[in-house]
């Protein structure tokens, strides 16, 4: 092992003097797990954090002043602005601040050819099948005053919109957009509580084979009278 | 400004309920909220048949001619 290669890192197995060629653009869980909504659900919570954790990230002036005076988002109770998932959702921590609920919605398969079917080697029998998932997600935009809240989604949707291609490529999705930002309502579940809507939506590529286990050759009855055309 | 002005500033500001209870605004309900999929498909480019359609003009009946 080389001298200066920390112990346990990709270089680790190879010998000394040696470079070995690194072909992974980045190393992610998305290769090993691939997608799905939890996984969606992650990535826009990660990106928001990463966004209001620091006030002078903030797009929008009045937004970015609320969050100076009152604290950006950290993981404590006393964080400025409360970032969840659906699941994770409590009601109880975003009472007097501004939240972010973020809800899964249906995935729709997108058939590419027919069948799916992408391309098909009749020697083996491996069939290869590709598609997409047409994806939505919904951010819940929650506070108490109506300008604010809309302030909130506006800030959410420049967001994700501006970063839409970095979001797209380092999540490995065919396509990735924000679709609008909703009107604003009253929140059903606390009638002290504004909400806005923004839709995001997008495609997943999936993609997969099938392989004949058995040699596909192996058993092929047949009488060569059938083929070249006398009685036998 | 009448007495009756003076009462209604010092009002407090409706709340998002009672806003709602006057039909000047609706009410969101989480667990059933759905993003219109006619949208979503406009804004992944998955309805060209209905974009198409739009350009053309809608399929005239069997027989009939523009």
């Amino acid at each position: 092992m080389a001298p200066n290669v920390p112990r346990g890192s990709l270089a680790e197995p190879y010998p000394p003097g040696s470079s070995p060629e690194d072909r992974f653009k980045v190393l992610s869980s998305l290769c090993s797990y691939g997608h799905n909504q939890t996984v969606i659900s992650g990535m826009l919570r990660q990106i928001l954090l990463q966004h209001f954790v620091d006030p002078t990230q903030i797009i929008l002036p009045n937004l970015r002043r609320y969050l100076e005076t009152n604290g950006a988002w950290n993981q404590g109770v006393t964080s400025g602005v409360y970032i969840e998932a659906i699941a994770r959702w409590r009601p109880e921590l975003m009472e007097a601040r501004p939240a972010i609920v973020i809800k899964e919605g249906a995935w729709q398969w997108k058939r590419m050819g027919i069948g799916n079917v992408w391309s098909a080697d009749w020697v083996t029998g491996r069939e290869e099948f590709s598609g997409q998932w047409s994806g939505t997600h919904t951010l819940f935009c929650v506070a108490k005053q109506g300008a604010e809240t809309q302030g909130l989604a506006t800030e959410v949707a420049k967001t994700l919109l501006w970063y839409g291609r970095e979001i797209t490529t380092a999540f490995d999705l065919q396509f990735f957009t924000v679709v609008g930002i909703g009107a604003l309502a009253a929140l059903k579940e606390s009638t002290e509580h504004y909400v806005v809507p923004v839709d995001v939506a997008y495609l997943v590529p999936e993609s997969w084979y099938l392989e004949q286990e058995a040699p596909r050759l192996k058993r092929i009855v047949f009488r060569a009278s059938d083929f070249i055309g006398y009685g036998g | 400004m009448s007495g009756d002005n003076q009462a209604q500033a010092k009002l407090p500001p409706l709340t998002p309920g009672e806003l709602a209870k006057r039909g000047l605004i609706k009410t969101l309900d989480i667990s059933t909220y759905e993003p219109n999929q006619r949208v979503v498909d406009g804004a992944l480019g998955l309805n060209r048949a209905t974009s198409r359609e739009a350009i053309n003009g809608p399929e005239c009946p069997q027989g009939q001619s523009r």
